[in-house]
């Protein structure tokens, strides 16, 4: 009976995969889902992918009042990386570390607004650990996509009492405060975890937090940017009006809110070049 | 009909080599000793086979044999019978059914295990290593605070089983800043009475994995109702009490339990001493209703929504 069930679930997976090629090479095609619905495609490899449904749910109810148009998040960076190059009339929220990866071979693709958050558009990382860390192979509780996490690790400015990152190994978690918990509560040596979480955890757990020491800094951070292909600013820069007044409604906020922002704020046309700020 | 029959058969048979139970690796002598063996209790329960997948991905071992014990009847049988053609370095076991069947088979394999409930009963067994089903009971209490700040006073129901649970919880309350009130509810109690008493002296109720307290389906429900009419929060740890109407749940993350299984095997591999023989799970998944947010006029921080993964009636 197992056997049977087994088999079937390998049948029924497969027809479900052959599905998921169909609907990514249909909205290669397409573009958009409907005729006239912008889709916004969102992918961050800084943090995890398991809260797609709740913000595309929070976005497409604040769309849906005034707007056509919906968010599409994206469970991963190269499937991501296909729907932009396939260079269709979209708008991407994307991180900014992932547009500078992907301006070089994407020399139209602009930033137009960037996130804020407590009138801020940059954050660090920290890796913060409970000392003294052990001998040998350490674990580093992080949150995000494996290659942004390593470029992290690699330009981080370490203390000079921090011995170099050879030996690690990396557990991967949802959110920064999971990674710095799992360091308080034995699960992890180190982790990789932005300024802004370790303060509320000074504000939330002050025994813990002191328990913790910062071992290295990055440089700074840029937030979320949204990004299009200059040939369709015209045609959608009703999206990006959209966007930016977000913090005007009570669901755009929470949308706002859910991504870890309190606004977009309009880059100015320098800006938008190469995006270096 | 016998040329009718024949290809089912041949059919038949070739599905039922294609999809064994066991997933056995061409293997040489070297390399049986060590295979990581992955036993699951039920490979079609979702939570068990998201945290198969997230261990796969992260071990990324060459030699993984698999055993999935779905409606097996003879578990212990259907693990001997790996056990005599591989002599595994680490079995993972995935579900209170795996590790039964490994219990007394296998004495001298390091066992790794999660998503067993019963996890206290193998704290000091050697070579048994595990995760455990819920977040740590401090981290619980951080996110709630993270979540409400103004919240002060939490009421949390138990009985003889959690005596020391909540001993410690009302620790880390302390260090958090929280109060902790409890209640110790017994089997024979004045169930109803001592839930009302405890209601109306604080601003959230934690539900604690208890065996009295959440004795049935109808008790539970009972315990929900209670706290709605008074306007108290329930606060939980699995997404289950949502649909009983709780206001938060800090549930633990099934992928990165998987992850911390396979970071355990692999350092058991590499000869590493192991600190602890139980963890925590590491990950948080988080479910948040904010009508009853709403209606119970709790303060949200703003700043803890970039941590919610399920959202309801918004």
């Amino acid at each position: 009976m197992s056997l049977w069930h087994d088999n079937l679930k390998f049948v029924i997976t497969g027809a479900v995969r052959l599905l998921q090629a169909a609907c990514v090479l249909l909205f290669l095609l397409c573009g958009t889902t409907h005729a006239d619905t912008i889709t916004i495609y969102h992918f961050n490899p800084e943090s995890h992918s398991d809260r797609n449904l709740v913000l595309k749910n929070t976005f497409d109810r604040y769309f849906q009042a005034n707007h056509n148009i919906q968010l599409q998040p994206v469970d991963d960076l190269s499937s991501f990386e296909d729907i932009i190059t396939a260079g269709n009339q979209n708008v991407y929220i994307m991180s900014h570390w992932h547009f500078l990866q992907l301006a070089k071979s994407h020399p139209n693709l602009a930033p137009k607004l960037q996130g804020t958050k407590d009138g801020k558009n940059t954050y660090r990382k920290l890796y913060i650990g409970k000392q003294p860390l052990p001998n040998g192979r350490i674990t580093i509780a992080v949150s995000g996509a494996e290659r942004y996490v390593n470029t992290i690790l690699k330009q981080m400015n370490f203390n000079e009492s921090q011995p170099p990152l050879e030996n690690f190994r990396l557990l991967k978690v949802p959110k920064d405060i999971d990674a710095l918990l799992a360091v308080s509560f034995g699960m992890a040596d180190a982790a990789l975890a932005s300024d802004s979480s370790y303060e509320k955890l000074s504000l939330l757990y002050r025994n813990e937090y002191q328990q913790l020491e910062v071992l290295g800094t990055s440089k700074p951070q840029q937030r979320l940017v949204v990004v299009l292909m200059n040939q369709y600013q015209t045609s959608l820069q009703h999206v990006l009006d959209a966007l930016e007044t977000m913090d005007q409604t009570s669901n755009g906020k929470l949308g706002l809110n859910l991504l870890g922002l309190d606004e977009w704020t309009r880059l100015k046309t320098t800006q938008t070049q190469g995006g270096q700020q | 009909m016998i040329a009718v029959t024949r290809p089912l058969m041949i059919l038949i048979m070739a599905l039922w080599i294609g999809g064994c139970h066991v997933v056995q690796p061409q293997t040489t002598e070297h390399d049986q000793t060590n295979s990581v063996l992955i036993i699951n209790s039920d490979s079609s329960v979702p939570r068990y086979e998201i945290a198969e997948a997230a261990f796969l991905t992260t071990l990324q071992h060459p030699n993984v044999v698999r055993i999935n014990l779905q409606d097996d009847q003879l578990p212990v049988e259907t693990v001997l019978d790996v056990l005599q053609q591989q002599s595994p370095k680490v079995i993972y076991c995935i579900g209170a059914k795996a590790l039964g069947a490994v219990q007394y088979v296998a004495p001298d394999t390091s066992v790794v295990y999660s998503s067993v409930l019963s996890w206290r009963q193998f704290l000091n067994q050697p070579k048994y290593y595990g995760v455990t089903s819920e977040i740590a009971t401090a981290a619980q209490l951080a996110w709630f605070k993270h979540f409400f700040p103004k919240m002060k006073r939490i009421g949390v129901l138990y009985s003889n089983a959690n005596q020391d649970l909540v001993r410690e919880a009302s620790q880390s309350a302390q260090q958090l800043e929280l109060t902790l009130e409890y209640e110790k509810i017994n089997i024979d109690s004045a169930r109803t009475e001592q839930i009302k008493q405890l209601l109306s002296k604080v601003d959230a109720l934690w539900i604690l994995p208890d065996p009295i307290v959440l004795e049935s389906q109808e008790r539970t429900k009972q315990l929900f109702e209670l706290a709605d009419k008074e306007n108290v929060a329930v606060l939980g740890y699995h997404p289950v009490f949502m649909e009983f109407g709780a206001t938060l749940s800090i549930n633990a993350d099934l992928a990165t339990t998987g992850r911390q299984a396979a970071l355990i095997v692999q350092s058991i591999i590499e000869q590493q001493q192991q600190t602890s023989s139980i963890q925590f799970p590491a990950g948080s998944n988080i479910s948040l209703n904010l009508r009853k947010v709403q209606d119970y006029q709790l303060q949200l921080n703003p700043e803890a929504l970039n941590s919610v993964n399920e959202l309801q009636n918004h």
